[in-house]
């Protein structure tokens, strides 16, 4: 009995120690946050009868902390074609933007109907895609419904679907007279599927320096905005779909996924919308 | 009827049931002592009559390797917020594991948690637990028992993993027993009276106060958690002659959570319920009968709500089944044991549709809900010969049947058929058990968390989410140890699995007018496999376990291959119970494992002034190490009078050493400076103090 159980302790232990050798091993169970090589990452806008906005930066490691502004490109050369003719943007220092510079150029304007080129290069980054801009749809009015408060409003855009449907809308506006660029609304993309209908969409504030201000989804009456009523191609649409749900539910500890977002971009991260544009300066009422 | 040979006095007791059996002129009967018993065996000689060895451990190992726990134990070891809890217990030991400290329900053999079958007195209930997985709806003083099996027997519906059978048990002799359990979270009754003789009468139920009471805890200056249950448990059980019992039982439980995001300006509402209620007809004779019909509903709504909207997403299982089974056990011949039947069940699924509403509800921003009808109808039989005298057996069983199920008017078919062998070999003082079979399940659970939440809906199995299918192979050896009563157990196992679903999708995708969930799914194939071992000691005054053991698992499709999100890795377990006197119980468990594994992120890029993440292959790592140790000690004291009680007071402490477990993490932005900084979320279990008062009379 002793010495067929001696054996079978040899054994077990045998067995047993290089697996409680793999449990201590360091990293065996630690957090594990693998590096990537710098992506070059476009977010390009051409509105059309307007000019190209295009932000060029790349990606960086995730670390403990760290500052997106380490992704800025400022000598990078960045064009954009519709085919025929090619014209180099011109980089500038912009505040109004994160990271804080951006590509742009006069000598070009967003003609409805065509596909659009950019193409953006910086040493060893890469990165091009094409899109075309699809015709605006009219915006038919905003109307204004009492909210949860005296001075809060309800807002909705209505619009009529165009003949060539499906079409694919993205909701964007900026505050009136002051310095800061035009954001996606929350919730704001919109899918027309059937010609000639009557379409509705609920104007949400854009969610953005999420850290450090309390989020407020209604308009304040008296508040000056503009708001854009953004025709896109699907794969647009998808990215600010998918945009829209990452910044809603990234962090919530009920619906989180781990999906990276969708691009039209090749060789890089982001994305390149030209857009059919219709705009509207209004008050809240 | 059962005797409990305790470890006091066994000469005696041996003696005296002796002396019953030769009095009631039974058959030939060996009673072994407590050091004699081949393993810590349950084993019946006479029909009708059980003779347990039963040692001091809240487990109780049976010869095919499932455990049974009672409610009186469960109540005097550590609790989870003032909760004794069998499913928590259960996690103790080193075979059966879960993802964190949220994680509803359990894995073992690194089986998705949603593959285990939970039944509450033969009735299937859909999803019983409570926020996050924290403890069960199984109330402890309504079920007097749970059984783990750790393959699903043939006899109950088709699932892929483990199955957990609470009982709760009648009195039919007059007079009234029961429990009364008072803790910082909820409190709890159950009681059980008889009728003369003719009836039994049980009730039990809990109701929570966690948010007045911990509600200050849960409150931080981003974000607001609250938290409210409830439960309803009844039987009343009928005996119609000396061998014909009617038994109808009821079960409710009902959850709210709320999280309101300040930071974000979102309040996320749960809201689910299982109900159940039942009827079953019981003749005892040399054949066992057993009919039942049941319904069990499983309801939850998700509601996001912000300041100008609400999104509500309602999803459902609605099951109705009916079951007979005729079995024999006892039979003291080659055939020891046989049992058959057959069992129906109709299921309808509301999977997830979604209604937004802003004032009034938004023009096309509502998914149309997609019923879908299941029926499965199959037979089932099983046969065990046993070797005797050294208890080997060889055990057959399997079902066969049909499933069918019509998704927006598409048909479905698929053959059920799940044969499992096992076959147990005393070898010297040691024991070898193997087992293999197939198994099938035609139910998916699928959703946006990772956690397992009610919020994740269930579907059938249609052409886009097939059958999930397992083909498994298992061996276990144990041997006792010459010291101190220990006994040192090894398992093996491997296991092919076929149709794994995962949810795909994004919330935003749900309002949708053209929302359609199966087309959010990735179906995948892979296998999962572990060692584990452990020593157990089972005698004596100081009971308990310390193992190790090792899981992993793969999946693949057609374009990629990844880590299974439930095998947990590494894990380290030593659990302790310690009986002093008879008035203290001090219980101990410390567990190590390998974080959870999650989806890491490649690359940060910024976006629209916000930060946007690009993801690594799916589950390719994992969470920080987890380590908790939790403490229990039970003071119990009898008083006599008119009412004689015995009285419990318990005080538990989670995660005594405060090591912060990570739950989540998350990078969050400063957009005006643009920085950003990883977050981690860490579980609330950091010394967390309980205190509970039970009375059992």
């Amino acid at each position: 009995m002793k010495k067929s159980f001696s054996g079978f302790i040899l054994h077990g232990l045998s067995i047993l120690l290089p697996l409680l050798y793999l449990l201590f091993i360091p990293g065996s169970c630690g957090s594990d946050q693998p590096g990537a090589p710098r992506t070059a990452v476009i977010e390009g806008f051409f509105n059309s009868d307007g000019y190209p906005t295009v932000l060029f930066s790349s990606s960086i490691s995730p670390s403990e902390e760290g500052s997106l502004r380490d992704a800025l490109i400022n000598w990078g050369r960045v064009t954009i074609s519709d085919g025929r003719r090619e014209v180099v943007l011109t980089g500038m220092a912009d505040t109004r933007y994160l990271p804080p510079f951006r590509y742009t150029t006069t000598e070009m304007r967003g003609e409805p109907g065509k596909t659009y080129t950019v193409k953006a290069d910086f040493r060893e980054l890469s990165a091009t895609a094409s899109c075309r801009m699809p015709f605006p749809t009219p915006i038919d009015s905003l109307t204004f419904e009492a909210a949860d408060a005296d001075t809060l409003r309800a807002t909705t855009l209505h619009f009529t679907s165009p003949a060539d449907t499906p079409a694919f809308y993205y909701l964007s506006m900026r505050p009136q007279n002051t310095n800061t660029r035009e954001s996606i609304c929350m919730m704001g993309t919109i899918k027309a599927e059937r010609p000639g209908e009557h379409y509705s969409i609920a104007v949400l504030r854009p969610r953005v320096k999420i850290d450090s201000v309390t989020y407020l989804s209604q308009l304040i009456v008296g508040e000056k905005w503009t708001v854009s009523l953004n025709r896109v191609e699907k794969e647009v649409y998808e990215f600010w779909k998918s945009y829209d749900n990452m910044v809603l539910f990234s962090s919530s500890p009920f619906l989180n996924s781990s999906e990276s977002l969708p691009s039209n971009i090749r060789g890089g991260y982001g994305i390149w919308s030209p857009q059919g544009t219709s705009s509207l300066d209004f008050s809240v009422e | 009827m059962t005797f409990n040979l305790r470890h006091s006095f066994p000469i005696l007791k041996t003696a005296l049931l002796s002396a019953v059996f030769c009095y009631m002129g039974a058959a030939p009967l060996s009673i072994y002592s407590q050091d004699s018993i081949p393993a810590d065996t349950s084993f019946s000689l006479l029909p009708g009559l059980e003779v347990r060895a039963e040692g001091k451990s809240p487990f109780f190992k049976k010869t095919d390797g499932s455990l049974e726990m009672r409610s009186r134990d469960v109540g005097r070891l550590t609790r989870t917020l003032g909760e004794a809890d069998f499913i928590n217990i259960l996690k103790s030991i080193s075979s059966v594991s879960s993802g964190s400290d949220y994680s509803s329900g359990f894995s073992a053999d690194g089986s998705n948690p949603t593959q285990v079958q939970y039944l509450a007195d033969n009735v299937p209930v859909t999803f019983p637990f409570r926020f996050g997985g924290i403890f069960s709806a199984f109330n402890p003083a309504f079920y007097s028992s749970m059984e783990y099996t750790p393959v699903s027997p043939a006899c109950l519906p088709p699932r892929l993993g483990p199955s957990l059978e609470f009982r709760s048990s009648d009195r039919f002799s007059p007079g009234v027993e029961g429990s009364l359990g008072v803790g910082l979270m909820a409190s709890s009754l159950g009681i059980r009276g008889g009728v003369a003789g003719k009836a039994s009468i049980s009730l039990g139920g809990r109701v929570s106060y966690v948010d007045r009471l911990y509600g200050k805890w849960l409150n931080a200056s981003n974000h607001a958690l609250g938290f409210s249950f409830h439960d309803l448990n009844a039987a009343l059980a009928v005996r119609l002659s000396s061998a014909d019992i009617l038994r109808g039982t009821f079960f409710l439980s009902a959850d709210r959570v709320g999280y309101d995001d300040r930071h974000y300006a979102i309040d996320t509402r749960l809201n689910w319920k299982n109900i159940h209620y039942a009827l079953s007809l019981t003749h005892q004779a040399d054949t066992r009968l057993e009919a039942s019909i049941y319904r069990t509903l499983f309801s939850n709504r998700l509601t996001l709500r912000m300041p100008q909207f609400e999104l509500l997403g309602p999803s459902s299982l609605d099951s109705y089944g009916a079951r007979l089974k005729l079995e024999q056990n006892d039979m003291g011949k080659l055939i020891s044991a046989w049992d058959a039947g057959m069992n129906i069940e109709f299921h309808h699924a509301d999977p997830q549709s979604a209604e937004m509403w802003m004032g009034e509800e938004i023009p096309g921003r509502r998914s149309s809900p997609i019923g879908q009808r299941m029926l499965t109808a199959s037979l089932f039989a099983s046969l065990e010969l046993t070797l005797r005298p050294d208890l080997s057996f060889l055990r057959l069983e399997s079902d066969l049947g049909i499933y069918s199920s019509s998704t927006s008017g598409n048909q479905y078919t698929s053959l059920l058929f799940s044969p499992k062998v096992t076959y147990r070999q005393i070898v010297g003082n040691g024991e070898l058990l193997f087992s293999a079979g197939l198994s099938a399940q035609p139910l998916h659970q699928v959703g946006f968390s990772e956690l397992g939440l009610a919020s994740d809906f269930w579907i059938g199995a249609c052409r886009r989410a097939p059958m999930q299918r397992a083909a498994d192979i298992s061996a276990r050896m144990s041997y006792p140890l010459p010291w101190w009563n220990l006994r040192a157990e090894g398992r093996i196992y491997w296991k092919w699995l076929r149709n794994q679903t995962e949810y795909q999708g994004a919330v935003m995708e749900v309002i949708d007018t053209d929302y359609d969930p199966f087309s959010h799914l990735s179906v995948a194939d892979g296998y999962n496999y572990g060692v584990s071992a452990s020593i157990r000691r089972t005698i004596g005054n100081i009971t308990g376990e310390a193992g190790y053991s090792f899981d992993q698992g793969r999946r693949h499709d057609s374009s990629a291959s990844w880590y299974a999100l439930n095998a947990a890795g590494h894990t380290g377990k030593v659990s302790l119970v310690w009986r002093k006197g008879k008035h203290w119980i001090f219980s101990t468990t410390f567990r190590i494992s390998s974080g959870r594994r999650y989806t890491p992120v490649k690359a940060l890029y910024a976006i629209s002034g916000n930060i946007a993440l690009e993801y690594c292959a799916r589950n390719s790592a994992r969470l920080p190490s987890y380590q908790r140790l939790d403490l229990g000690a039970t003071y119990i004291f009898r008083t006599s009078g008119r009412l004689p009680l015995t009285h419990s007071l318990n005080l538990s402490i989670l995660n005594a050493y405060g090591h912060r477990n990570v739950e989540m993490q998350y990078f969050i932005l400063n957009a005006e400076r643009g920085d950003y900084t990883l977050k981690r979320l860490y579980s609330l279990y950091r010394f967390l103090p309980s205190l509970s008062y039970t009375i059992d009379f």
